[in-house]
């Protein structure tokens, strides 16, 4: 199975939708200082207010993690999961799969974990190469708060991964497990600073996952293991969850 | 069994195929989404409000409360009829049904343009029914301001709805030489964000639009509510003209299909 998984993960890294998602990633990295470049006082002191930090770095995460990786978060992982062991029913070849000695659940678990180690290559040389280019181009840019905060991220991207493979197998249909995961992935984003916004929700939007994966901004000034572990940890957990509850419904899947 | 079918008669066939279902239920979910945005929004502390207001150049809460439902009737229309669509050309050449549907009795850029239609015909369907729920929750809201009516804001859906019927014609042209799903999901994507970016620069660089104003009241989604009185015939024109624009951007896909020789 780790063989088999190896060999998917360095299949998908040199598919074209991998190259074209990269590109896209890297675009964002060089927009991003032109977009920062000079941010209006309203931007600022709203920032400023909801983060409880003036510092223009609070000002750069909110942007990197709401406007850039949020909704890398919630296009990326659907493309990446959107073929996982639909794809092979749709082409005919599932039944040659059948004939193998690994059942259908462990192929999901196998093909899952490697669209999520995928996204997570992604994820990481997106901010590796983030990190290496904004010193001296963003304003306050701190690569070390920006890589640990990032870390807590993507679990959250690790777990949107599963999530939409697991959504989509839920489904059966490829276009509509797309759409329906595209659309509860849209919801988590769209509601993931929520808490921040509007600090008397702000416990019930940890429920959410993307939620979890963005809790490095409360305290940008500090940010450190006690407060990256706990939600490292749960989002962790929701993954395995999530895959164990994809590999339990992809039985129903016929070839 | 040899003769030509007529593009009407072929039109009628597919679209007793054409998903249904998916776009119904995208309605709803756009229609919760209006409904959502008029019941949570008004909760929001004044600062979240003032910051939409003023990057965004909105007047009152109206103003706030329709560019959000906007993006409630722009999402999910595109991605409804983006996830219909994928079945006209790109899935079935990789489930290697394409063959095979192009030996109908039917000239490319017809059978193209038959299954195209009904999916962009429900995706229309989809942004005319959260366009009117934005209108009539802003009738039924009059309390949070005027700067937008409800006619204005039905067009300025009704407009993105007709751009969405557009883009994923044109997408159409690019689908019939992509060979991976994959690969036209993430570039319809990256297409829909990149009518979004002009938005997120007037938010966070409004100075880059200082000294084009023609960029900024063409580019940007909350000029449709500042011309919302205009938006009020046009939308609703611009919505009628989109279907035949899209007709002939996906018989231009069908004869470039039938140009390739790579099925």
């Amino acid at each position: 199975m780790t063989r088999l998984l190896w060999l998917d993960y360095l299949a998908s890294l040199r598919e074209r939708k991998t190259y074209v998602a990269a590109a896209m990633l890297a675009y964002a990295v060089l927009a991003i200082p032109l977009l920062l470049a000079d941010p209006p006082p309203h931007v600022r002191e709203a920032i400023a207010a909801w983060f409880d930090d003036g510092d223009p770095f609070a000002v750069f995460m909110f942007v990197w993690i709401d406007l850039v990786m949020n909704k890398v978060v919630a296009f990326i992982p659907v493309i990446l999961a959107s073929g996982v062991v639909l794809r092979e029913r749709d082409t005919g070849v599932l039944a040659l799969l059948a004939a193998k000695p690994l059942t259908l659940p462990r192929y999901f678990v196998v093909r899952t974990i490697s669209a999520c180690a995928v996204m997570l290559t992604l994820y990481a040389a997106t901010q590796l190469l983030a990190a290496a280019w904004y010193p001296g181009r963003v304003a306050g840019f701190r690569p070390g708060a920006f890589l640990a905060a990032m870390s807590l991220h993507a679990f959250a991207a690790v777990f949107a991964t599963a999530f939409a493979a697991t959504v989509i197998v839920a489904v059966g249909r490829r276009g509509a497990g797309t759409l329906v995961a595209l659309m509860l992935l849209g919801v988590m984003v769209g509601l993931a600073l929520v808490g921040f916004y509007q600090p008397e929700w702000y416990a019930r939007t940890l429920a959410n996952p993307l939620t979890l994966g963005a809790l490095a901004m409360r305290d940008l000034e500090h940010v450190r293991a006690s407060l990256l572990l706990p939600p490292m940890l749960a989002l962790t957990g929701l993954t395995a969850v999530t895959i164990a509850v994809g590999a339990w419904v992809v039985r129903k899947v016929e070839a | 069994m040899t003769d030509t079918l007529g593009f009407s008669g072929h039109l009628r066939r597919e679209w007793r195929f054409a998903p249904r279902r998916g776009p119904i239920v995208m309605m709803l979910v756009g229609v919760g989404c209006v409904a959502f945005n008029h019941l949570v929004l008004p909760l929001f502390p004044e600062r979240a409000i003032a910051f939409m207001r003023a990057g965004f150049r909105l007047e009152d809460m109206a103003g706030v409360l329709a560019l959000n439902d906007l993006m409630g009737v722009y999402f999910p229309t595109f991605f409804v009829g983006l996830a219909s669509s994928l079945g006209v050309v790109l899935l079935a050449r990789e489930e290697h049904r394409l063959e095979l549907l192009l030996a109908k009795p039917v000239r490319t850029a017809d059978f193209v343009a038959a299954r195209a239609l009904p999916v962009l015909a429900w995706t229309a369907a989809v942004g005319v029914g959260i366009s009117a729920a934005m209108a009539v929750a802003l009738a039924l809201q009059g309390e949070v301001g005027r700067s937008v009516s409800p006619v204005g804001a039905l067009g300025g859906g009704l407009f993105l709805t007709a751009l969405a019927v557009v883009l994923l014609a044109a997408l159409q042209i690019a689908f019939v030489r992509i060979r991976d799903p994959f690969t036209g999901l993430l570039v319809a994507c990256g297409v829909w964000l990149g009518t979004s970016v002009p938005t997120a620069v007037l938010l966070y660089r409004p100075d880059a639009f200082a000294g084009h104003p023609v960029a900024l009241h063409n580019l940007v989604m909350p000029s449709l509510l500042w011309h919302e009185a205009t938006l009020g015939w046009l939308g609703p024109l611009c919505l009628l003209a989109s279907l035949p624009l899209a007709v002939a951007l996906a018989r231009t896909a069908g004869a470039w299909l039938e140009r390739s020789d790579a099925l």
